[in-house]
């Protein structure tokens, strides 16, 4: 039934494709920030729990083959429940994207181009992300592919050229407020960005070759971590703690203390790429749920009105960024955890104890 | 401003709805897309006029503090 069933990425487009995901708006905000000095430890252990919150889903994903997450839902609690709970994963995969253009256009006026209204930033971005999902989850990864590798050249060249400013004194002393800062923030970033990777499951279909799907997310989370783990290094080496945890955009403020270099637009290239990947996955996730949840053919047709609600959303969602900031801080963690955690933990256990009890022969339904 | 929103929508069905009938889909791709744009434009709509109208993340706000006991 419908979606792009004869679409197909590789397995390097889709390490490429989730990388970018995981990126999104993190190249501007640091979400461990909240652990100061200890936000290497907190990249090292979210790090760690997302290979295992990551492999649930990729689990589950290969449990049902060419399943999208509303048809394994469907397929697991049945089309009323399942469908009650694939609205709910719509509703998320809108709101992440929706917060996510919310940032993205945020910094764009009140740092780079504060004269203009948020509303053509968005508009701009989102026409872009719709021509993008229009032409196909393929031409997603495409593009994927070729910017991402920019991402990652551009955020070493930024790291790279700091160097001369770095004090690694700051680092000093480990776990000074204990483990609870560092124990929050990785649960923080467990949910930012890496658990929102569950909206992925409406992607894995797509792989050439399901089999592949572990080394291509393993690959996305490690170099993902990497480049976390190397913007909280670089911003608290040259920052010092006390701004690095106090400033909104640490890397921003990073990159304007390059000695002799003016490149603090590569943030903001940074910022588009990861945006752009994360809001056309979410956009074509939610154009494709919405063609499933209705047994309709194509999913074409609903792009534009979710780019639409999308666009009015992301204004009507905060009236302010500091709204945003707080509400992502306090509100989010626990709010993402019954989409990132709750529900998919609970749909392995059905499809584990579902499958112990098939004989060994038959398939998952 | 209302009325430029209700413009923008327009042409946005006016660009999307002839390729629609053309195709030939079904009358439930049809509705829903209509039910889609009406909440897009709903929404905007709410934006523009400044209505008193309580924000999603507000709701989850609240169903979050309940959850953890804060109220």
């Amino acid at each position: 039934m419908n979606m792009d069933r004869n679409a197909r990425i590789s397995q390097i487009q889709l390490a490429m494709l989730a990388m970018g995901f995981l990126f999104g708006g993190t190249s501007v905000t640091n979400p461990a920030v909240s652990a100061g000095r200890d936000a290497w430890m907190a990249n090292l252990i979210s790090q760690a729990g997302s290979a295992v919150l990551i492999g649930c889903y990729a689990h589950l994903a290969k449990t049902y083959p060419g399943k999208t997450l509303v048809e394994i839902l469907r397929g697991l609690f049945g089309k009323a429940l399942g469908s009650v709970a694939a609205v709910l994963y719509l509703w998320y995969t809108l709101h992440i994207a929706a917060l996510s253009l919310r940032g993205a256009t945020a910094f764009m006026t009140n740092t780079i181009y504060p004269e203009t209204p948020d509303l053509f930033i968005a508009v701009a971005f989102i026409l872009v992300t719709v021509y993008m999902v229009k032409k196909g989850i393929e031409v997603v990864a495409r593009v994927s592919e070729l910017l991402v590798p920019i991402f990652l050249v551009s955020a070493f060249t930024l790291f790279l050229s700091l160097v001369s400013l770095y004090e690694p004194a700051n680092f000093l002393p480990v776990l000074e407020k204990g483990f609870a800062p560092v124990g929050k923030a990785s649960f923080f970033m467990l949910t930012y960005p890496y658990g929102e990777a569950v909206v992925l499951l409406m992607i894995f279909p797509s792989l050439h070759k399901e089999g592949n799907l572990n080394k291509s997310l393993l690959a996305a989370i490690l170099a993902a971590g990497l480049v976390f783990l190397m913007f909280s290094a670089r911003d608290l080496m040259t920052l010092g703690p006390d701004m690095f945890q106090r400033a909104t955009t640490a890397n921003f403020l990073s990159a304007k203390l390059v000695p002799g270099l003016d490149i603090e637009a590569l943030i903001a290239i940074n910022l588009m790429i990861g945006s752009g990947i994360k809001i056309s996955v979410c956009l074509y996730a939610a154009s494709i749920g919405i063609s499933q949840l209705f047994g309709l053919d194509d999913y074409k047709p609903f792009i534009i009105p979710n780019a639409a609600i999308l666009v009015s959303l992301s204004i009507f969602l905060f009236e302010s960024m500091i709204q945003l900031e707080i509400w992502g801080k306090e509100v989010y963690p626990v709010y993402a955890v019954f989409f990132q955690i709750i529900i998919p933990v609970f749909m392995l256990a059905i499809s584990l104890v579902r499958k112990r009890r098939q004989s060994p022969s038959q398939p998952a339904a | 401003m209302v009325v430029a929103v209700i413009c923008i929508f327009a042409i946005l069905m006016l660009f999307d709805l002839p390729k629609l009938i053309k195709g030939g889909v079904q009358i439930k791709v049809m509705l829903t897309y209509l039910l889609l744009m009406s909440i897009g434009l709903a929404i905007s709509l709410i934006v523009i006029l400044e209505l008193p109208v309580i924000s999603p993340t507000q709701v989850i706000e609240s169903a979050v503090g309940y959850m953890l006991g804060r109220r």
